[in-house]
């Protein structure tokens, strides 16, 4: 892959963009008590679907670059109503494993230097175009030299057409978890060619293989899709999928009108991950008005992300001070209804490798101790610890970050707060002009995918992590053929991670994906090629499956 | 006419100025523009951008370049959208103004009775009654009325939708669809065109051809309507046109909550999402706007009070 130093910058750029989507902020997101995991409520079990209806999704944002997968900086809103027009050639079955979906199959060398990937026959873009061995080609062609996937498949040296179905993939440097980049957390839609030519016709008019047709788009309004004739899909009993003739995807900012228009009826399903609108809707759903599914499965985790080669936090004892005066129950209860699940590593439960107290003992809000490392700290720096914290500028995340203030000042630390929006805020990270920010990142079930983030050499490892314990760890596990020895990697990753402090983990984000009682199939049909269903993955949910009841 | 051509000519000057603050906007965003506006955007795409918006020529050939542009009716193009500035714009303000319209009629609507049987029974009962309920719902802002209203008539008893519908049927179906956010809007008005009427009505109704007109035996309705209204409303007439700022305000709010795809989300999503050309372009249309009504209500003095147009002919 030829790449100019300046073409790595937008690179860098777009995949910070990646992170962007998750700034957020530690302060969304969570678990419950009791749906923890890729849950489900009434909205999936209703029997037996029926074809035709149609529905309308409320999402939480605008996504104003349009759809084009390639090229697109989408959030979670932009990556659901893509799923309605793209497919992916992998994803995540209920276990978190890869498995083909668009592809017939994906297959490794021994070496897995190269991987084959062929796709379904007989399939065909919603403009007629076949998806075909060229098709494939064409689309790794331009997430690579698109500024957003460059970096990220920057591993990838060529890509060769083997027969009309079947294209090689070669890499620099064996990549057992590459099946997962295929998925890219429902980011990596196979984009009909014809339209990958012209930005602007990608993104105002997408055109895909997947179960919904692009039909109109009204900036700030509504953007409707209508059901695709020709899809490749049955379920399991032979009934063609999609079953929904159309939805209407309407951005609605404010998650209590959200709320509100579904409880009125004016939406049948809307995403968020608003503690407070969870805390309601789960009232709703006791009473049998509203139906919801909940997931943390493969979550984001939200965090205090620490620059560790700047002062204060280039000192272990600082970072341990932070983390013992950071009362997280507190902040949890305050700032999300004690929704979330506390989490003391970076991988959620059913991520590879996940360990579940990577320190021993972990780390507890203990004020006395912090008090202790505070003055440690100062003593050793001229009587001072003084930091600014950066946040997103949201009314929930602004919350957070002032109950974390009166929390460090309390231990004796000096903290000012700084708050920006999501793109000056990642900006300020990519320039590494900050010392605690407020951060949401590092979704999927193979931790390969979070290498970028961490490893000494990356860009878009924006607290300057330069730990050779972690780059032999992401290093081997990226290309131990040995399962075991991938594990032991990334358990010792977390362990680094806990005795370290590098970054000061929070808990998981919860999505919930809330409805009428009459809508189904959040979790989608069975897999093309049994095996259950689809793993949610973070907000990720398939479209395919949705169906009304009457 | 004369007067006509003096206001022309100031309000050309108006708009010039206007129209060069707007320019600005995106030249005093620091360091290059095109690294502000598309930072994740290719080389070719920020050489685009800055043929497009001619931020390698001089201040003054940038903004003719932009003026002329503008007048052209090319407001720019959303670099992340892809569409033009003027597209989105087009889509957007009908909303919006229908919104305002809403606002004003219902304010007015209910401001002039109510103000009119104030002053005619100022000091009464009923007056103080009226007094207090306008200076409650003046101290409710907007945006709480509005989610007051959607709770008890949207979500608890669902007589009006809670955000705006994609689609509308009919006259009473439009309407509905617009109650909520105009009722929100208006509520606060009311108040301010109700007192300033009140407060004028009550002085007019001092004046002696309002005796002779008693005298006379004119009923109370024709003395009220017919002789009073008309002298009592020009502190009403400047408050109206004023206040469209403040009701541009509030329907930014109000828009986001709602979720009206109009100016005031158009304009909060371009400021969230740093779509600057947008933003410009709205900001100009808004202000635009802004200084044409307040000329409109200026040149209506004339028309409502035939003092000023004899005054300003003689001079």
């Amino acid at each position: 892959m030829q790449h100019s130093a300046r073409a790595n910058r937008w690179s860098v750029r777009f995949l910070a963009s990646v992170a962007a989507l998750a700034v957020v902020a530690a302060a969304c997101g969570g678990g419950s008590s009791n749906k923890s995991g890729s849950g489900s409520s009434g909205s999936n079990s209703g029997g037996t679907p029926v074809a035709g209806g149609s529905i309308t999704y409320g999402l939480d944002a605008e996504s104003p670059e349009g759809f084009c997968d390639t090229t697109a900086q989408l959030a979670a809103a932009g990556i659901l109503e893509n799923l309605a027009i793209f497919d992916t050639l992998t994803v995540p079955n209920e276990k978190g494993q890869m498995v083909p979906y668009l592809a017939q199959s994906v297959t490794p060398s021994p070496d897995y230097k190269t991987w084959t990937i062929k796709v379904r026959p007989n399939i065909k873009f919603q403009d007629g175009e076949p998806l075909d061995s060229n098709a494939v080609k064409a689309n790794f062609e331009a997430y690579r030299k698109g500024p957003l996937f460059g970096f990220v498949f920057q591993n990838i040296v060529d890509e060769r057409i083997v027969d009309p179905l079947t294209v090689a993939v070669d890499m620099k440097v064996p990549w057992i978890a590459f099946p997962s980049f295929l998925f890219g957390t429902g980011r990596v839609g196979i984009v009909a060619p014809n339209t990958l030519a012209n930005p602007t016709s990608c993104s105002n008019h997408p055109v895909g293989t997947g179960p919904y047709m692009f039909k109109d788009w009204v900036v700030n309004d509504h953007m409707t899709v209508v059901k695709n004739p020709n899809y490749w899909r049955k379920d399991s009993a032979g009934r063609q999928l999609p079953y929904l003739d159309q939805i209407t995807f309407r951005p609605i900012i404010d998650p209590v009108s959200r709320l509100n228009a579904l409880k009125a009826g004016q939406l049948d399903l809307m995403m968020t991950d608003n503690g407070d609108t969870i805390f309601q809707a789960r009232q709703a759903v006791n009473q049998g008005t509203l139906a919801d599914v909940e997931n943390q499965q493969s979550a984001e985790i939200g965090y205090t992300m620490l620059r560790v080669n700047k002062p204060p936090f280039d000192d272990q004892t600082a970072r341990e001070a932070a983390a013992y005066a950071a009362d997280r129950d507190e902040l949890n209860q305050i700032t999300n209804h004690g929704l979330n699940t506390l989490t003391n590593t970076p991988f959620a439960p059913d991520v590879f490798g996940y360990v579940k107290e990577p320190r021993q003992p972990p780390i507890k809000f203990d004020l006395n101790k912090a008090k202790q490392l505070v003055s440690q700290y100062k003593a050793a720096h001229g009587g001072k610890f003084e930091f600014t914290l950066s946040s997103t500028n949201d009314p929930t995340t602004i919350k957070l970050a002032q109950l974390l203030q009166s929390q460090w000042q309390a231990a004796g630390m000096t903290v000012h707060l700084r708050s920006a929006d999501q793109g000056t805020l990642i900006n300020q990270a990519l320039g590494g002009d900050f010392q605690a920010t407020l951060w949401r990142n590092h979704p999927g079930a193979d931790p390969d995918t979070q290498y970028v983030w961490w490893h000494s050499g990356s860009p878009v490892n924006f607290g300057s992590i330069n730990d050779p314990q972690i780059d032999h760890d992401l290093d081997e596990g990226r290309s131990a053929t040995d399962p075991n020895t991938r594990k032991a990697d990334y358990e010792d990753l977390q362990k680094v991670f806990g005795q370290k402090l590098y970054n000061l983990w929070s808990w998981y984000a919860l999505w919930a994906f809330i409805s009428k009682p009459t809508v189904h199939g959040i979790n989608g049909p069975d897999l093309p090629d049994g095996g259950g269903k689809q793993g949610l993955v973070a907000s990720v949910h398939p479209m395919v499956g949705l169906w009304v009841s009457k | 006419m004369r007067m006509i051509v003096t206001k022309l000519i100031q309000l050309v000057v108006v708009l010039l100025v206007v129209s060069f603050l707007s320019f600005m906007l995106i030249n005093l965003l620091p360091g290059d523009p095109a690294e502000v506006i598309i930072p994740f955007g290719t080389p070719q795409a920020r050489a685009q951008l800055r043929h497009d918006i001619g931020t390698d020529k001089p201040l003054p050939q940038q903004y003719a370049h932009w003026l002329n542009n503008v007048l052209h009716g090319n407001l720019g193009q959303d670099y992340q959208t892809h569409q033009q500035a003027s597209t989105i714009i087009k889509q957007a303000l009908p909303k919006s103004l229908q919104l305002l319209f809403y606002a004003e009629v219902l304010a007015l609507l209910i401001a002039i009775p109510l103000g009119v049987f104030s002053a005619y029974r100022a000091g009464s009962v009923a007056d103080r009654i009226a007094n207090l309920t306008v200076f409650g719902l003046l101290s409710v802002p907007d945006f709480i009325l509005l989610f007051l209203l959607t709770y008890y008539l949207g979500v608890k008893n669902r007589v009006f939708p809670v955000i705006y519908p994609t689609n509308t049927s009919g006259v009473s179906g439009w309407f509905k669809a617009w109650f909520l956010p105009a009722a929100s809007l208006a509520a606060g008005q009311l108040a301010v065109y109700m007192r300033l009427l009140r407060t004028d009505m009550i002085a007019t109704l001092q004046e002696d051809y309002i005796t002779m007109a008693k005298s006379k035996g004119l009923t109370n309705g024709r003395i009220l309507w017919r002789h009073a209204l008309r002298p009592s409303s020009f502190s009403l007439l400047t408050a109206t046109g004023l206040s469209v700022g403040a009701l541009i305000g509030g329907a930014f709010i109000v828009e986001v909550i709602y979720s009206i795809p109009g100016m005031g989300l158009t304009l909060f999503n371009a400021i969230s999402q740093r779509q600057y050309v947008l933003l410009q372009a709205c900001v100009l249309v808004i202000a635009v706007g802004y200084v044409l009504i307040n000329f409109v209500v200026d040149i209506l003095y004339s028309v409502l009070d035939p003092r000023i147009r004899h005054a300003r002919a003689a001079a």
